[in-house]
Parts: structure tokens; sequence; C-alpha cells
């Protein structure tokens, strides 16, 4: 059971023993208590959160009986909560919410139950923004590790920002209250953020805080050990990412840890075990298995292992790999056959990079945006960064379509109004990101087109002059011809011809026979 | 539960803590959960410590006289204080946490009661180890029952009583801060000191932040500040030293948000404020609440400059509350009234990051998040343009930069602003003024691209009032653009919108706007393109695009614009600078043809001519200059520079087609005989048959050379290669064995060669060829041309000979001597000269000049052997006088006595001659003397037997007479045999073949001419077609084949032409001769009758090849001829039988010795 779990299970205990104690002549009136149906949403839009629905009239109750409706209110969502009664804990903590005066801290139960509410029905933005509303007032410390385990629940399903998580709201949230487990994962933002910053110290600070046995302790070792990278200290990044390796880490941050010790290996020239990490990995959040693969033939390649090399290039492409972004694949498949003298079909790598990719770039010469080329616009929702947004703003596009489905029984309370609002801001917000985030990927994308557009043009030139010149290796030694590959009848090993056909659990062992043409 | 005493006494502590630094600073303190619930766990909690009250007390009961009673009651005066702590909430719950000051009855009972258990556990247990801990706990419960001076009572005491006690520095703090409560600072401060005189312990760093306040109330900022520091470090250092995160953070916290206030009294003038800070920070929540005090502090002081880096920093942070706000308008307010704008694209950024986290907050409503719009844009927007200005006036780049920045975070964030067009129009501005071209271009692009929308829009023409956020207020932002000082920061707060400064006077979007951006944009672009190499890739490629798109608009809506020749310059540029020659040079010819007097026409005619050499257009590139040359208004000067760039071209173009020539192999020249052809009349015409001519010598294949060759010549007849080109045919000519031809060409070769130093070598091949052709006339023209033009009398003499031999071996005696004579007249002799004229004078039937020539000839000495063997001919023929003088001589022509007496006279000088003769180391005149000596014995030997008896004598004296003369016959008979006899050993061993030699191994005198006389093989034409055809055209193409070349010899030579089948035979001899070569060559040389050169021949054949039949055929034959009957004899026995009858009339056999007369 994870932290949030944990939390959210004791926080159910603790509603249903107040649930206990409300009177059941409170619970038979509640009903009656529901403000008007049909509140039209383009109204309660204007006043979203002010103030509840009603206006001051003559017979406007007091506080203290707008208190007493309110507490009734909330614990009838706390029981719809238990019962898993999503839309009527909605109605009735979103009633309560805006019925409790600004001054009450009761308030903010009522907040946190609808965020709870929310995130039952799949509406996990507004449920986010609930969450962090009540991280943010800090005025109820005992409700901050719900209200946390809430946001760190979306955060590890990818549907919080990250920059929501790094700013401000997280990084002044008061610890005093807050479980270890959740302790830990706002010490990892925290950490994170004055990474981000520049300040060591202070991600020292935070991420010693951490149990380094947990998953955000893994996290923040991870992020320490790009940070040395990043402070070109490889050595020292290496032997960090080595003992987190050697601990139990989770898989997801165990799949990153071995990425990046597969990426300080090749640096290091260690190629062997470059290629055994790489091995392990089946693909991160950020870097697709696809991606990996490309990783790893370049590995061969530098090693010298070029039918290893080949054989991962045209695992690329398998139908799994369809969708990704590898320019720098035709480039490399250029590079072995040019290193077996295969020349014709060097020039043809080139000659195919450019059947792939050569509209896309005449666009990109002709002007066009970026955004709007096809090829540089799939391949930027596969950026990392862009994604990430992605995935956050997607999910709101499909909350804004699930709440235009949601019946009347929303307009209760002006719930609807609420979420219309919520969602106009926090979808307008998001759409402008994603522009950004777009806008941003898909120059990086066109880039690397570019790039390996001089890349395959570099290519081409190299194989016209190796036609003309000896094939000899780096140190000036003639290149000798190995002795080809015979298939053996029978053995211990099965060979089949390659038909076009892939098997997704082949595609990490693929080598391919070529034949070395070039002279001795 | 059993809770140690420990630990509760630290949740005292705690809770003393609290209220005793409410007057220095907050501490937080956990909430209280919700009041029904919180209530009843105390009243709970209450029970269950009253539980706890009655157990001990029956355990001290039951604990009489025990040891550990004491603690008994120690243990029972904590659980008065538990309790009346639990009465103390349930007041403070009761009264819904209005006011902490809370009256509880019980709470106060309790505690007295505690307080008395205290007391009697003082005055009943003396010993008891804990009295130090009993008498702190009773002076903490006078404090809070508010009996402060029983408090310091007991305190006192700790501190008298037990100096060693961990409560004495506890007591000290109290007592310490209780001082400081009353503003008694120097008895707080003695307190305070005494506990930083002893050994550091966990209360000093509580001490020194005490004691910092106390300071900072004395006015004692810097050590107030050290303090602080001091604080703060040791924490930091006990955090260190532990190795642990200390629990001890919220002080280090207070202490540097306390620190701020000395610190701005002491630093007046800070110079890296923030780093002091982030230093002392252990996080970035403890540097943020400093900062935010440090912000307001410097604020409030009027230190702007301060402030705004402050607010700057909270804000970059992220740091987005409550707060943020009016960090914002601190930071514009304080910028503004320091007027200056050295981070204005920060300050953008911050101010529009803050607007937009509240843009998309669904908790504002619309109207507040409006309101912050036209707040935030305006100050953005003021700050951007004011800093526009600033830059404008100081003519600052680096600040225009920065504005640029700032209008971009302007247009990211208020992207749907009225302003919108103006700040783009700015933002171009300043683009362009900071040297930001790309930038410059993108900016402007945008602002065409924004007029053009809003043209599209109906509003073409139509300026775009600028529109402030406040309309009301824009005249007064005028005015402020116009230089007046910003209001007061208060005042502009007050005003809720700040004024916003003009971004331009005439901004908006008319035409001519629209014409300017656009211009702009492909300026901008062509200007960033200067420096590719430092822009990415893709922004290279969108500078390039967007020019393009900028120009072509241009040009299609602008059709008379002034500038229209800068675009359209640009826009072939851009094409020009990614490779696109083609286009570029279209385009740049387009512009020069409209625009030939125009600055950029004169560099578009370079470039365009440039772009087609770029792509080694050659052709196109001298079209296109020559079309353009035909504009009548370009200046002369251009027309000059074209031509000179089409003339350079010219030459590149023919190097390129000469270079590709040089790989393409069959038809290699074809490329340049069209080139040629399209050229032809010209001087890159005439140098494109050149390099053909050059590239097809050096491919061997003699048609092609003549067909290159001979049009070159037909072409261009006075070209100054016209000779080498001739030379060259003739010499290939003689490669491929067509004589003729080589001899026509060499000596129209020599003909055109001005240097007559050049022309001497060719001439004489020329004439050496006509001469073996036969050609008599042309070979006497030839050599005597050679002869003009010697430069010195071994040249004469050399020529001469040469020319000479050629003549003799056809039997133009006449010739020879006619060549001979010349020579020798034009001063040249020596010994083989003269000798060589007198021969040919005498073969001519000039025998008495010959005498002549030999007298000279004899007259000379040498020790060079040809000249030797010169001298001894001429020697010889001389003394043929003196024998013909000697056999004239007989009886009857005066009285016998003297007639012998003359004949041996005579025999005696001619005798010495001849000795003479062989003395000089001539073999073939040697033996020549040897057979004529003997020819003169024996003449003297008849002479003296048929010599007449002397009238008178008697029979026996006539017999006697006769015997004697007999006798002296005798002797010179055997003189005859001896001289023949040393002549033929000579010949056996040097083997001679001459007429003299042949006498002599035949046992005979030499009774003739010592050297045989043949006549010339009669010529006949060789033949032209069939095999002999074949071999040519196969030896044109590859004179190498010399196999071809024997066979040709051979044909030549079975046709009747020894002569050409001599030059065949000769060329194919430089390959390295074969057996068979040499034989054939033996063969025609016998043929010339030049029998001595046909013996070298043979042996050499037979030396190469010992099984060569013809060879020793012919070998065998020519000893046999000659008499060398025993070496023809070793000779035959090595052949086998019946050979000479199966290769009888084979062309490679001699025929015999018929020929030889």
């Amino acid at each position: 059971m994870s932290a949030s779990d944990r939390h959210a299970g004791r926080a159910r205990a603790w509603l249903l023993a107040a649930l206990i104690a409300v009177p059941p002549m409170a619970r038979a009136q509640a009903p009656a208590d529901a403000p008007p149906a049909e509140a039209p949403a383009a109204a309660a839009a204007e006043q979203p959160t002010a103030a509840p629905a009603d206006g001051p009239t003559s017979r406007e109750p007091t506080p203290e009986q707008k208190t007493a409706k309110a507490e009734l209110l909330l614990e009838k969502a706390l029981a719809a909560v238990s019962a898993s009664a999503w839309k009527d804990a909605a109605v009735w903590a979103h009633e309560a919410w805006v019925t409790f005066p600004a001054s009450e801290e009761r308030r903010e139960a009522a907040e946190l139950t609808l965020a709870d509410a929310l995130l039952g029905m799949g509406f996990t933005q507004a449920a986010a923004s609930h969450y962090f509303d009540v991280v943010e007032r800090r005025s109820m410390p005992q409700l901050l590790p719900r209200a946390l385990a809430g946001v760190e629940g979306l955060s590890r399903r990818g549907l919080v920002l990250e920059e929501d998580l790094l700013r401000g709201v997280l990084a002044d949230a008061d610890l005093a209250n807050v479980p270890p487990d959740l302790a830990d994962f706002l010490h990892y933002q925290r950490g994170i953020a004055n990474l981000r910053l520049g300040n060591r110290r202070w991600t020292g600070y935070e991420f010693d805080r951490i149990d380094p046995k947990g998953v955000y302790g893994q996290k923040a070792r991870l992020a320490r050990a790009v940070s040395l990278v990043r402070d070109n200290e490889p050595d020292r990044a290496l032997e960090v990412v080595e003992g987190l390796l050697a601990s139990e880490a989770s898989p997801a941050v165990e799949q990153e840890a071995l990425l990046l010790r597969a990426r300080l290996l090749f640096e290091a020239g260690r190629l062997p075990e470059a290629v055994e990490s790489f091995r392990k990995v089946g693909g991160t959040r950020a870097v697709a298995g696809g991606e990996v693969l490309l990783e790893r033939a370049w590995t061969h390649y530098r090693e010298g292992k070029l039918h290893d090399a080949m054989g991962l290039v045209y695992a690329l492409a398998a139908p799994a790999h369809a969708d990704l972004f590898l320019p720098e694949s035709y480039v490399l498949r250029g590079l072995i056959y040019q290193r077996f003298c295969h020349f014709r079909a060097a020039r043809a790598a080139a000659a195919d990079f450019r059947a792939r990719y050569g509209d896309a770039i005449s666009q990109v010469e002709a002007g066009k945006a970026p955004t709007e080329i096809p090829v540089i616009a799939q391949a930027t929702l596969i950026v990392p960064q862009v994604a990430a947004v992605l995935r956050v703003s997607d999910a709101m596009r499909e909350e804004v379509r699930l709440l235009a489905d949601q019946g009347s029984w929303m307009e209760e309370g002006g719930l609807r109004a609420h979420l219309v609002n919520l969602y106009g801001a926090g979808g307008a917000r998001l759409e402008r990101l994603r522009n950004v985030a777009v806008r941003h990927g898909s120059e990086e994308v066109a880039e690397r087109l570019l790039a390996a557009r001089e890349q395959a043009n570099l290519l081409e030139y190299e194989v016209g002059v190796s036609i003309h010149k000896r094939v000899n290796d780096a140190e000036g030694k003639v290149w000798r011809r190995p002795e080809p590959q015979v298939v053996p009848r029978t053995g211990d090993k099965n060979f089949y011809r390659f038909n076009g056909e892939f098997w997704t659990d082949e595609l990490p062992d693929m080598r391919f026979l070529i034949e070395n043409r070039c002279v001795e | 539960m059993m809770v140690p005493a420990g630990n509760r006494f630290r949740i005292l502590l705690a809770a003393a803590a609290i209220v005793v630094t409410t007057g220095c600073a907050s501490m937080r303190v956990a909430q209280p959960p919700a009041p029904e619930d919180e209530i009843a766990r105390l009243q709970r909690n209450v029970n269950k410590v009253r539980f706890a009250i009655q157990s001990t007390r029956d355990q001290i009961d039951r604990a009489r006289g025990q040891a550990y009673l004491p603690d008994l009651y120690l243990r029972l005066a904590e659980l008065h204080v538990e309790e009346a702590r639990y009465h103390y909430f349930i007041a403070y719950e009761g009264q819904k946490k209005r006011d902490k000051a809370v009256t509880s009855v019980q709470a106060r009972l309790l505690k007295e009661r505690a307080v008395a258990i205290y007391e009697r556990i003082l005055q009943e247990f003396p010993d008891f180890a804990d009295r130090d801990k009993v008498l702190f706990f009773i002076s903490h419960e006078f404090r809070e029952l508010g009996e402060f001076d029983k408090m310091r009572e007991y305190l006192g005491r700790i501190t008298t009583e037990f100096p060693q006690s961990k409560y004495r520095n506890e007591a000290l703090l109290v007592l310490g801060d209780y001082h400081f409560d009353r503003a008694e600072l120097d008895q707080a401060e003695r307190f305070y000191q005494s506990i930083l005189a002893s050994p550091e312990s966990q209360t000093h760093a509580m001490a020194r932040y005490k004691l910092g306040w106390v300071r900072i109330n004395r006015l004692d900022f810097p050590g107030a500040l050290k303090l602080f520091e001091e604080t703060i470090t040791h924490l930091l250092e006990e955090e260190e030293e532990a190795g642990a995160p200390s629990r001890r953070i919220d002080l280090r916290r207070e202490a540097l948000v306390d620190l701020v206030f000395p610190y701005t009294e002491v630093n007046k003038k800070p110079v890296d404020q923030l780093g002091y800070f982030r230093k002392l920070a252990d996080s970035r929540t403890t540097y943020l609440a400093a900062l935010s005090k440090l912000g307001r502090r410097w604020f409030v002081k009027g230190e702007f400059t301060y402030a705004g880096a402050v607010y700057r920093e909270l804000l970059d942070l992220g740091a987005d509350n409550d707060d943020s706000v009016e960090w914002a308008q601190r930071l514009y307010d304080g910028v503004l009234r320091e007027k200056r704008f050295d981070h204005v694209e920060l300050d953008a950024k911050l101010l529009g990051r803050v607007y937009l986290a509240r843009r998309y907050d669904w908790r504002l409503a619309p109207k507040e998040r409006e309101n912050l719009r036209a707040e935030f844009e305006a100050y953005v927007r003021d700050l951007a343009t004011r800093a526009h200005l600033a830059a404008k006036e100081r003519s600052d780049t680096e600040l225009y930069a920065r504005v640029g920045d700032a209008y971009d975070a302007y247009l990211q964030v208020f992207d749907d602003a009225e302003a919108v067009p103006e700040i783009r129009q700015n933002l171009a501005e300043v683009r362009t003024a900071a040297n930001q071209h790309y930038l410059a271009g993108k900016a402007w692009e945008a602002v065409m691209e924004g007029a053009i929308a809003a043209r599209t829009a109906g509003k073409g023409g139509a300026k775009a009032a600028p529109k402030p956020a406040d309309t009301a207020k824009a005249d007064e932002a005028k005015a402020d653009a116009k230089g007046a000082p910003a209001k007061d920061a208060a005042v502009a707060k007050a005003d809720a919108k700040p004024k916003v400064a003009p971004p331009r006077a005439n901004a908006g979007t008319t035409e001519q706007e629209l014409r300017d951006a656009t211009a702009g944009a492909v300026s901008a672009y062509a200007k960033a393109l200067e420096q590719a190499h430092k822009m990415a890739r893709l922004e290279q490629v969108q500078a390039r695009s967007g020019l393009r798109r900028a120009a072509k608009f241009y040009v299609a809506s602008w059709p008379n614009a002034k500038d229209r020749a800068a675009v359209k310059f640009n826009l072939a540029r851009s094409y020009y600078d990614e490779a696109h020659y083609e286009e570029a040079a279209e385009l740049f010819a387009a512009l020069v043809e409209e625009f030939p007097t125009a600055p950029e026409g004169e560099v578009a005619a370079e470039l365009a001519l440039d772009s087609l050499r770029s792509r080694e257009d050659y052709e196109g590139l001298i079209a296109l200059s020559k079309r353009m040359q035909k504009n009548p208004r370009l200046t002369a000067k251009m027309k000059a520079d074209l031509a000179s760039l089409a003339a350079g071209a010219e030459s590149r173009a023919l190097e390129t087609v000469t270079l590709g020539a040089g790989s393409a192999g069959e038809g290699m020249v074809d490329g340049l005989m069209a080139f040629a052809s399209t050229h032809a009349g010209s001087d890159v015409g005439e140098r494109a048959l050149v390099n053909a001519f050059i590239t097809a010598r050096n491919s061997d294949d003699l048609g092609q050379v003549i067909e290159v060759g001979e049009r070159l010549l037909r072409e261009y007849p006075k070209s100054d290669v016209a000779a080498d080109v001739l030379a060259t045919l003739g010499k290939m000519s003689v490669q491929a064995a067509d004589f003729e031809r080589a001899a026509q060409y060499f000596d129209q070769a020599a003909a055109a060669q001005k240097d007559p130093a050049a022309r001497a070598p060719t001439m004489r091949a020329a004439g050496t060829l006509m001469a073996y052709l036969g050609d008599g006339k042309g070979a006497r023209r030839a050599f005597a041309g050679v002869l003009a033009g010697a430069t010195s009398d071994a040249a004469k003499q050399e020529a001469a000979l040469t020319f000479a031999e050629l003549l003799e071996l056809s039997g133009d005696w006449a010739g020879s001597a006619e060549v001979l004579g010349r020579a020798r007249s034009s001063g040249a002799t020596n010994a083989l000269l003269e000798y060589r004229l007198g021969r040919a004078l005498d073969r001519s039937g000039r025998a008495r000049e010959a005498g002549a020539q030999y007298e000279k000839a004899a007259s000379l000495a040498s020790a060079d052997p040809d000249q030797a063997e010169a001298i001894a001919a001429a020697r010889f023929l001389i003394a043929e006088g003196m024998y013909r003088q000697f056999a004239a001589i007989s009886f009857g022509g005066g009285a016998d006595a003297q007639v012998i007496q003359a004949k041996f006279g005579a025999l005696s000088r001619y005798e010495a001659e001849m000795l003479d003769v062989i003395g000089r180391q001539s073999a073939r005149w040697a033996l020549a003397a040897l057979g004529r000596l003997a020819t003169a014995y024996e003449d003297a030997a008849v002479f003296l037997e048929k010599a007449p008896l002397p009238p008178g004598l008697d029979a026996s004296g006539a017999e006697r007479y006769r015997a004697a003369l007999a006798s002296r016959a005798e002797g010179f008979h055997t003189k005859a045999q001896e001289a023949i006899s040393t002549c033929a050993a000579k010949a056996g061993e040097l083997k001679v073949f001459t007429a003299a030699a042949r006498a002599c191994l035949a046992g005979k005198p030499l009774a003739g001419d010592p050297e045989d006389r043949f006549d010339p093989p009669a010529r006949r034409a060789a033949p032209s077609t069939g095999r002999s055809k074949e071999l040519r055209e196969k030896i044109a193409k590859d004179t190498k084949d010399f196999a071809s070349l024997v066979e040709l010899a051979t044909l030549y030579l079975q046709a009747g032409d020894p002569y050409q089948a001599r030059l065949v035979v000769d060329k194919a001899s430089e390959g390295g001769a074969d057996s068979q070569t040499f034989n054939l060559r033996g063969v025609i040389a016998y043929r010339l009758g030049r029998h001595q050169e046909a013996y070298e021949s043979f042996r050499a054949a037979l030396d190469k090849d010992d099984s060569n039949v013809r060879a020793r055929l012919n070998l065998t034959a020519l000893y046999r001829a000659y008499g060398y009957d025993r070496q023809a004899q070793a000779e035959s026995a090595k052949l086998e039988a019946g050979a000479a009858g199966r290769l009888a009339g084979d062309a490679a056999v001699i025929p015999g010795t018929t020929e030889v007369r």
C-alpha cells in the first residue's frame, strides 16, 4: 500500500466516525437544504467561489446558521465519499464549501472532500486544483497530509504539471504534521525546485531528509547523479547510480538509473558495460524503448560490433517503433554500411532519410511553421517536456468533455458552474502551456532534423570519398576482412531469414549478417 | 501510559518558549483539532491523569521510607501539572480559541498543588539528586502562575546552588528573558552573557539570539548582526558536527529573518546582499522569508535599487503567494523611482509571470482578473517603453537588447492587448537597434503579418490608434514619453493604472508602415544571414524563408518602391547563400536588367555570374555575360568587368571540359572538340583544340591525334603551336611507322618553326625520312636547311656526314659529294669529311678532285678512331696512284736497268705507304693494304720473271741472270703470299667483310677495289593495302606493337623496299630487339650492301637465340660469300638437314652470295 493509499484509508475511517456522530434528523433533512438545481452556469461563473449562490436577503441566515448548515452538508458529503457515491459527495461537499463562512476552518475540510469526490468521478484536474488550494491555504494543518496525498497521487500518475509541483505551494507547505512518506514527497519536490534554481546546498538539505529507501529517496539519488553529470563529475555520478542500483530501487527508478548508468559508461568508453546496462532498459517515461535501442546501436557501433548495431537499427523499423522520431538511425545505418564497404547501401540510407524526411525539411525551408508539418508535429508529441504537458493537457481536454456530458444533477448547488469556471481557467492555461511547449518542442525537433540532414549529407560525402580510398581504421591499420559468418545447418542456435516480420521479444537481440566487402 | 520525565519537560519547555518569545519573534504552534473532538479528548485525558494521580498517591503511601519516594513525589507533581494543562486547553477550546490568555481556576489550583509537592520534596529530601530539576520546575510553575519574583528566587537558587547543573543556563535564559521583557537590558544582557561565558551548550544559540535583540534595542546594529550571524553559523556547525539535520531550524530561520533589520542598518551599500542571505539560509523557504522582510525594509528606507534586486529574486524564485502582487508593484514602483532599466527584461518577465499566475486562477473573480490584467499590462508596457526611450537617449545597444526581451515578455503574456501592434513595432525597432538581426527579422515579420491581417480584415490603411490601458491616461503617458519625470511611486500606485509611455508617435498599420516592416524584415534577415555561422540551423532556414516571404510580398505589393532594388538583391542573395545558384543567377540577372545603375546592380551582376560559376555552368555564364553586356544602360566599366568575367569563365569552362576529357576514356576529346566548335575562331577555341590535341596525343591513337592536329592547323594555321603540333604529328607518325606522313609533318613543322635551333632537328628528321623514302630532292632541301641552321663546325660536319651517308645508301654519290662539299666550303672540315668527300667525288667519277680531298684528309692527324680510319683510307687511296705508277712501269719504256730501278724504287715507296696504312689501327684498311701489297709483290715477281735479258749476255750468263731474277721473283711471290696469309689471318680474327678480306681469304692478292661496290636496290613502292594497311592501322593504335612492326618490316622487305623496311625494323628494335628482329635487321643490311652490319646483326640474333635457324643460315651464307669457309662449315654443321631448302624464298633469309659482285 502506498503512502497516499494508507493515508486515504485513515481519512475514510475518520470520516466514517464523523458520519456516525451526525444526528439522524440532520441526515434526513439534508436534501432539502440543497441549492436550486437550475442555477445558470454563466451566472455562477461570475461568482464561482467568493460566496454561496444565494445573495443577501432579508431572511439571510446568521453565520452560525450558515455554519450549521454547512456542517450538515459536509457530514453528508463525507458519508457519500465513504460509500463512493461521488456525485452526491461532490454536490454536498461543494455546497458545504461555499456555505461555510470564509473564516471557518472547516471550510477546507469541505473543499478537501470536494476534491476527493471530484477525483472519484474522474475530474482529476479539478481535484488537483482543490488539493493545491488546501495546501496553499495552510489554515488547517491536520488537513495538509490528505491534500498532499491527493497531489502526490496525481503527480505519480503524471497528471500534475511539474511547474505546479515546483512552485511555492509545496515549497512553503508545513511539514509539522505530515507523515514521513508525504514529507519525502515534499522534500523531493523542494529539492528538485532548488536544483532548478542551482542551489545545491538547499537541495542537499531537502534530499538529506528523505528516507533513502523510499521511492522519493531513490529519485533524489537519481537527481543527485544527474546534477553531478551536469557538474561534469561523471565518476561521482556513476558512483551514486551504482549505489542506487545496488539497493532495491523501484522498477521505474531502476530503469532511469540503468539508462543513466549506460550513458555514463558510454561516455567513459566502457562500452561493453554500457551495452549490458542499455540491454536492461526497456524504456522510461521520457525515453522510449526504441530510443534506447538506438543508443545501444551507437554503442555497438563505437565498440566495433557492427552486426549487432545494424541488427538494432533494423529492429527500429518494427511497427512497435513506428511512432518514434529517430532520423539519426538512417545516418547510423549508412555509417555501418560504409564500414562494410557497401557503398551503394550506404548511399541508399541517405536516400531513405530523404525519402522519409525530405518533404518535411523542404517544408521547413519553405518557411512553414514546424508545428504545421505533420512529421515534425508527430515527433513533437514524444519530446519529453512536451509529452509531460500534453499528458496533463489531454486530461484537461478529456475532463472538459466529461463535464459537458454530465446531467442536470450537477446544476445542484452551482457545482457545474464552479467546474465550468475552473475548467475554463485551467483549460485556457493548459492550452497556452501546450502551445508554448509544442512550439518549442517542434523547433527542437526541426533543429534535430536539420542536424540529421547535415549528417546525412556528410555521410554521402564520406561514402563518396571512401570509394576511392583504402578502408583503414582510425589508427591507420588496414581493416581486415573478417571471416564471413557461415550459417550452420544445425546447432544450438536457430537462424531465420529475415522476411520483414518483427517479434517484439526479439527486437533487442537482433543481429544483422552482412558481408564485409572492404579490401584487405 | 508512562511518559519519561525528560520528554514531558521538553514539552513544557516548548510551551514556555512560546510565551517567552512572543515579544521577539513568532513561533509556530500546532493547531488543535476541531473543538468538539478536542474537548472530549481533553476530558478523557483529565480522567486518565486523575487516575494516575490517585495511583501515585497510593504508591507513595505504600513506599514510605523507600529511596525512590522523592521520585514518586516528583511524578505526582508532574501529573498535577499535566492535569492543569488539560484544564487550560479545555478552557481555551471552550472560548473558541479567541484568546490564549484563558483563566482556568482548575489549572491554577492544580499548579499550586504541584508547587507545594515540589517544595515538600526540597524540604523532606535534602539529598535528593534532582533538586536542581525540582527548583527549575517550581520556577516554571511560578512563571506560569505569574508570580515572577518567586520564579526569580528559585531560578537564582539554581544558579548559585547548582553552578554545574544543566538547568543553570536554562535558568539564566529565563532570567534574561524576564528582564528583556521588562526592557531591563543591562540585567538581561548580564544573564545572557553568563550563558555565553560557559562552555558551549544547547542554550547558547538562544542566548546569542536573545542578546542580538538586546543589541538591537540598544541600536548597536553591528553587534546585533554579529550575534545573529553567530547564532546561525553555530547552529550550522552543530548540524554538521552531528551529521544530521538540526531540530532547531526554527531558531535559525528566526535569526535570519531578524538579522535583516541590523543588516540594512550596517550595510548601507551592500555588495552582494542576495549571496549573503543565500549563504546563511538553510533552505529556500528560510531564504524567501528573510528576503521578504529585506525587500520591505529597503523599500521603506527608500533604497529602491536594493529593494528591486530583492523583489526580483523573490519573484524569480517562483515564490508566488499572496504577497507576489505587492512585491511586483513595489518592484515596478522602485524601478520608476530610480529610472534604472538595467533589468527591464527580467522585470517584464517577472511581472508578466505574476499576472499569468492569476490570469488562470479559478479562485479569482473575472473582474478581479481583469483588473489585474489592466494593471500588469500597463506595468510591463510602461517599463518596456520607458526603457526603450532610455536606450534611445543613450544609444545603448545592450539596453536595446534587454528592451527587446521585455517586449517579447509582454507579447507572450498580453498577446491580445490592444497595444500589441505598437509593441510589435517597438520590438522590431529595438531588435534592429540592438543588432539582433534574426530576432529583428522575426519581429518585423510579425509586424508585417499583423498589418496584413488587419488589412485583410478590412482595416487596410486605417491606423489602429494606440490605446493604453486607460485612454484618459494616454496623454499623460505621452507626456511621460517626452521626458516628463515619472510620478511618485505612491501616487502612481494610487492611480491604479500606471502611466504608459507611448511606443512611438505614429504606430499603427498604415501602408507605409507595412511597407517599412516588410523591407525591415528583408533587411534584418539579410544581415542575420551574413553571420549565418553563428545561427542555429533552424534559425538559418527560417531566416531565409522569412526573407523570401517578405521580399516576394514586397516586390508584389509595391512595384515602384524606391528600395525595391535592395529587396530584390537580398532575395536573390538568399538563394545564392543557400547554394541555389540557378534561382540566384536568374534573380540577380533580372535585378541587373531592371536596376543596371543601382549600387545593387553592379554587385548583382557579379553575383549572377558567380552563381553560374559556382555551378560550373560556364557556358551559361558566358551567355549571361554577353546578354548583360548588351544592356545599353550599363556603364562602360560594368561592361568591361562583365567581359573580363566572361573571359575568365571561358578559361574556366575550357579547364572544366579539359579536366573532363582527362577521364572520359573513349571519345575523350569529343567535349573539347565540341567546345572548340562552339568557340570557333577564338583564342579559347584554339586552346580547346590544343588541349584536345595534347589529350589525344597521350592516348596513342594516331588517327585521333591527326584528326585533332589537322583540324587545329586548318582552323588556326597561324597558331603558335602549329610547329609543335606538326612535329608531334611527325613523331607520332614515326611511332606508327607511317614514315611518309611523318616526313611531311616534319617538313611542315620545320617550315612553321620560327626558332632555328628548334627547327634543325625537325628538318633533320624530315630529311632523314625523305632520304630513306627516296625523296632525294626533299632530303637535300631539308639538310640544306639543317646545315644552314647549324651554328658550329662540328654540327655542320655531323649533319653533312649523316646526310651524305643517307644519300650514299641509295647510290647518290653525286648528292653526297654536293652535301659534303657544301659543308666543307662553309669552313667545317676534318679528316673524315675530307675523306668522305673524296670518296663521293671518286665514286661519282671525279677522281682528280677526289685525290685532292684524300690528300687533305691524309694531311690531318687525329686520335679519334673514326678520323684515324679516314686518314688510313685516304692514305691508302692516295697510294693507289703510286701503285698504278708502279704497275705501269714495264720494260720497253727505256733502258732496262733504269726500268728495273724505277720499278723497284716505286715498289719500295708504295710498300712504305702501305706499311704506314697498316700501322694506322684500321683493320679494314690494313687488310686492304696487305691485299694490295700482295698484288704489288706478285706484280714485281712477274715483272722480274718477264724481264728481258740484257743485251750481250751469253747463255750461261743469261741463265744465271734468269736464275737471279727468278730467285728475286720467288722472294716477291713469297712476300705476296705472306701478305695474303697475314691478311686472311687478320680477317678471320676480326671478321671483316670487305673485298680485301674476301681476296685474302681466297688466297689471292687484292686486285680491284678494296671495298665492295653495290648497286643500290631498286625502290619499289611499298604496298599500302591489304595486310600492310591492317598492320599500319594496328600500329597507329598501338605504337608498341613490336610484333606488328616486325611483320610490317618483313612485308616491306618482301615488296623490295628495304629502305622503309629498315626504318620499320629500327622502330621495332626500340622495344628491345629479339633474335628475329636482329636477323631481319641483318637481312636488310645485307640487301643494302652493308655486310659488316649484316654480320653484326646475325651474330646478335644468334646470341639472343642460338636456335634461330634463319639467322644461322644467313650467317653461314655470309661466311661462305666472303670465304670464311671454316666458320661457314661450323655454322652449317649446327643446322638441321634440309633447313635451307625449307626456308628458300623466305624474306628473312638472304638469297646467297650471288648478289655480291
